[in-house]
């Protein structure tokens, strides 16, 4: 300890750090003695005797933005900004302590920061010492460290890292933030890539459950990462496109007074003394501001659905992106402006997230979403015909089940390649009673879906904005009048005729991405199993 | 009862020979029976059969007895010989030909079978076709035209998301062929996919495809009656040789290489109309149109051939 207290005085006088140095030097004594008491003694006082490096190294005070802090203009640099053009400089970089391997007078590091990494090198030198570089190898996985370190070019290629041209030389480490020493799941494990049958390697996966129980670190994936930034871009295009559009971006009540579709799967809440539900779609809402003349609207919020169902494609709470718009004459001037709109979003995604598709690629393998524009709109009649052809008879007035609207995909893919179209005029039987019936074949609808990769992901119409008829299918539907009387109110002082139709967001992402479960693409999924986080 | 058989005699159920007191209060009319050239009996109070069976044979030989000396007649007469013995010359001559081509009665048994059939055109399923902006089909414009009379094709055009832009060319002809104003006729619907393909553009038929653009005119040329329909000429080597000329000038890499293939296109124009020394466009025009376009620069296409490229585009 003798050593280290010229050096410190030195440091004193020429700058304020000393209430800093003080602390520091406190921690590393605890820390010193910890170690003791943990190695062999001889060890460690050659290693007090030599410490070049102190004040180099060690666990930074608990940061709480004190305004003493000395090191407040320090300028850090982001891993994905290291490269040749910073070789021979001296950085500061924060980042992830992502694996740590020590080998006699050595330490490699790999630090990451999202889906950034780059090689750290420890070395023991004249400058760094050999406790230090014992300090380095000890800090645990996952910790966030402070690292001043030289950038050097590499001769070869570090095919580990995203930073394949550079590594760095470490000067300085500090710990701001350590993790537990042990962890629930392993980073490498979570983003191993899934390409299914592969002999030879680990075969190491993080189980569903077991990520979503941790989801803070599964998170931390290249690929989650990747995910949410496109899941966000789906959401920015969304408002982006439609604003262009003319639309005007509402928000809808969540708690309402009475189920509006169906009633069987909504979520009841105390409300004071009586009950409320959890709104299951925004529909009425948005009904209702075109029947108050706002012309196009959208809006994007939670929608809730009490289904009882545990399948890869439903959650219980999920992000509903919606959409109604007044037309003129015919309901196809919405459901092209969707389709459109939906081809923008596509474009938008492949030409701004090259990088995310391509990460989550080289974990989940998947064929790259294809599209055509303007999009391929078909007449349900010829979707049942290509249907037929293939051996699946479907009756006029019958529903596409799921295995159909699969295979459908399937059909279409290979005669248009494309991963999503338009299925116009469904049978009116199979559609809600607000639907419009086809004027000019009774048993159809103006109602179409639309599909992503064979899966359903908006269901839209014109809807009836006359009050009568509006009454007359209610009633042919066997629908309690009494029920739906504010509905049917809405339209009664003359309303536009209108068409729209809704999509969830993580459907759409996870589709568009081609993964196989709707959970990679909620952050904090809610299913009727799971609550928590 | 005469005849062979027996039969039991059973009382009269209807009588015809009593005499029907007619009703007064009506206007007489003449019997419309009676007066017809003396066959039918002059009875009044009901219709029965003539005593013997008229034949109009008999009745047609019986007329042309009568007026067997009018000279109408033997003009008539004369001109049918005269159409029979032309016939029969150009059997003569149709033999002749038979024999100076060699071709054996077998051969030309196997081209009346191929030869399509006439009349309103087939109802074909929708026609899928992914074509490179960078190598637009010309030729459908042209198809477009020559079938104005015979059948609408109806092209909706689709970018596919491997592209993220058209290029000028292709949605010059985009605009030309979703422009197009059809006649009344039958309609088949042109789904054309711009889509990163290559210098071959594909036709998507059941569960395969149909690569390269002279082969998707063939296609087109088979399956519909014979306004393109090649396979009967005379010189039907020669049109698959063009075909394939065509196809190797838009694969084609180098100006040389395309000269010498533009050299054997300028060869067979000669000083014809049309491609293959014919008097009518082809589909072998229709290809070489939409390839030299594709492929080459105008400087490379000598006066004789621009000369033909314009008669392609003014085609009706």
């Amino acid at each position: 300890m003798g050593e280290t207290k010229p050096v410190e005085n030195t440091e004193k006088a020429d700058s304020k750090k000393a209430a800093k140095k003080e602390a520091k030097k406190a921690e590393k004594a605890a820390k010193k003695a910890e170690h003791k008491a943990a190695s062999g003694q001889s060890q460690s006082v050659v290693a007090d005797e030599n410490d070049v490096s102190v004040g180099k190294y060690g666990n930074l005070p608990l940061i709480r933005s004190d305004s003493t802090n000395t090191n407040k203009d320090r300028k850090f640099i982001y891993v994905k900004e290291l490269n040749k053009s910073l070789a021979g400089n001296d950085v500061w970089v924060r980042a992830r302590l992502h694996t740590v391997r020590a080998r006699g007078k050595q330490c490699f590091i790999v630090l990451r920061q999202r889906e950034f990494t780059v090689q750290l090198l420890l070395n023991v030198s004249e400058t760094v010492s050999k406790s230090m570089v014992k300090f380095a190898s000890n800090i645990t996985k996952e910790s966030i460290i402070d690292v001043e370190a030289k950038v050097v070019q590499v001769p070869t290629p570090i095919a580990a890292c995203s930073q394949q041209d550079v590594e760095l030389l470490a000067s300085q480490i500090w710990v701001v933030s350590a993790s537990a020493p042990q962890l629930p799941l392993q980073i490498e494990d979570a983003s191993r890539p899934e390409k299914g049958d592969e002999a030879e390697g680990l075969n190491i996966r993080v189980n569903q459950d077991t990520r979503l129980d941790n989801r803070v670190l599964d998170l931390r994936t290249p690929t989650n990462q990747a995910i949410f930034r496109l899941e966000a871009g789906v959401c920015r295009l969304f408002r982006e496109v439609l604003t262009r559009k003319g639309f005007t971006e509402i928000h809808t009540p969540k708690i309402i007074p009475a189920a509006s579709e169906g009633g069987a799967n909504v979520f009841t809440v105390s409300y004071f003394k009586g009950s409320a539900y959890l709104a299951q779609s925004p529909q009425l809402y948005k009904q209702m501001a075109i029947a108050a003349d706002f012309d196009k609207v959208f809006t994007i919020g939670a929608v809730f659905r009490a289904e009882d169902s545990n399948t890869h494609r439903h959650l219980t709470e999920f992000t509903g992106l919606d959409l109604e718009m007044a037309f003129n004459y015919h309901y196809h001037e919405v459901m092209l402006l969707i389709g459109n709109s939906f081809t923008e979003i596509f474009k938008g995604l492949r030409d701004q997230y090259q990088t995310e598709i391509q990460i989550i690629g080289q974990q989940f393998s998947v064929e790259p979403f294809t599209f055509l524009d303007p999009p391929l709109v078909l007449h349900f009649d010829e979707g049942r015909r290509l249907l037929g052809e293939a051996g699946v008879e479907v009756g006029p007035e019958e529903d596409l089940s799921t295995p159909a609207e699969k295979l459908l995909g399937r059909l279409v893919k290979a005669k248009y390649d494309t991963d999503f179209y338009i299925l116009d005029k469904y049978p009116l039987a199979v559609r809600p009673f607000y639907t419009m019936p086809d004027p000019e074949t009774p048993r159809s609808s103006n109602s179409y879906d639309m599909f992503m990769r064979g899966e359903e992901i908006l269901s839209g119409a014109q809807r009836i904005h006359d009050p009568q008829l509006l009454t007359e299918r209610a009633k042919h539907h066997g629908i309690d009048l009494k029920k739906i009387a504010s509905y049917i109110d809405a339209f009664k002082y003359g309303c536009p005729p209108h068409a729209g139709g809704g999509i969830g967001l993580e459907r759409v992402v996870m589709l568009y991405l081609g993964l196989d479960n709707i959970r990679k693409t909620c952050m904090f999924p809610r299913d009727p199993k799971r609550i928590t986080p | 009862m005469n005849g062979p058989l027996k039969m039991y005699r059973t009382r009269q159920v209807v009588r015809h020979d009593i005499a029907v007191q007619l009703p007064d209060c009506m206007y007489k009319l003449k019997n419309i029976h009676a007066a017809r050239n003396g066959m039918v009996e002059q009875r009044t109070d009901h219709v029965s059969s003539a005593p013997k069976k008229v034949d109009i044979c008999d009745q047609v030989k019986q007329f042309l007895k009568n007026n067997q000396n009018l000279p109408e007649m033997a003009a008539l007469e004369l001109r049918q010989e005269e159409i029979l013995r032309q016939l029969a010359d150009l059997k003569k001559q149709m033999d002749n030909i038979r024999n100076n081509l060699q071709i054996s009665k077998n051969a030309a048994v196997t081209s009346q079978i191929i030869k399509p059939k006439q009349g309103p055109p087939p109802s074909l399923p929708d026609v899928i076709i992914n074509a490179s902006p960078t190598n637009p089909p010309y030729s459908l414009e042209l198809v477009q035209k020559l079938w104005k009379n015979y059948m609408f094709l109806s092209v909706k055009s689709y970018t596919h998301s491997s592209l993220s832009s058209l290029t000028e060319n292709a949605q010059q002809l985009t605009k030309t062929l979703e422009s197009f104003k059809p006649g009344n006729v039958p309609k088949i619907n042109v789904k054309l996919i711009w889509k990163d393909v290559g210098a071959n553009p594909e036709l998507v038929v059941a569960h395969s495809r149909i690569f390269g653009e002279v082969n998707i005119l063939r296609y087109l040329a088979r399956v519909t009656s014979d306004y393109l329909n090649y396979e009967t000429c005379n010189n039907v080597h020669e049109i698959d040789a063009l075909l394939d000329v065509c196809y190797n000038i838009v694969k084609s890499k180098t100006k040389t290489e395309r000269a010498s293939l533009l050299q054997v296109l300028n060869k067979s124009l000669g000083k014809s109309q049309w491609l293959g020394d014919r008097s009518q466009i082809s589909i072998a025009d229709l290809a070489a149109y939409s390839a030299i376009k594709q492929a080459t620069n105008p400087s490379e296409v000598n006066v004789n051939l621009g000369k033909w490229m314009q008669r392609c585009v003014a085609c009706q």
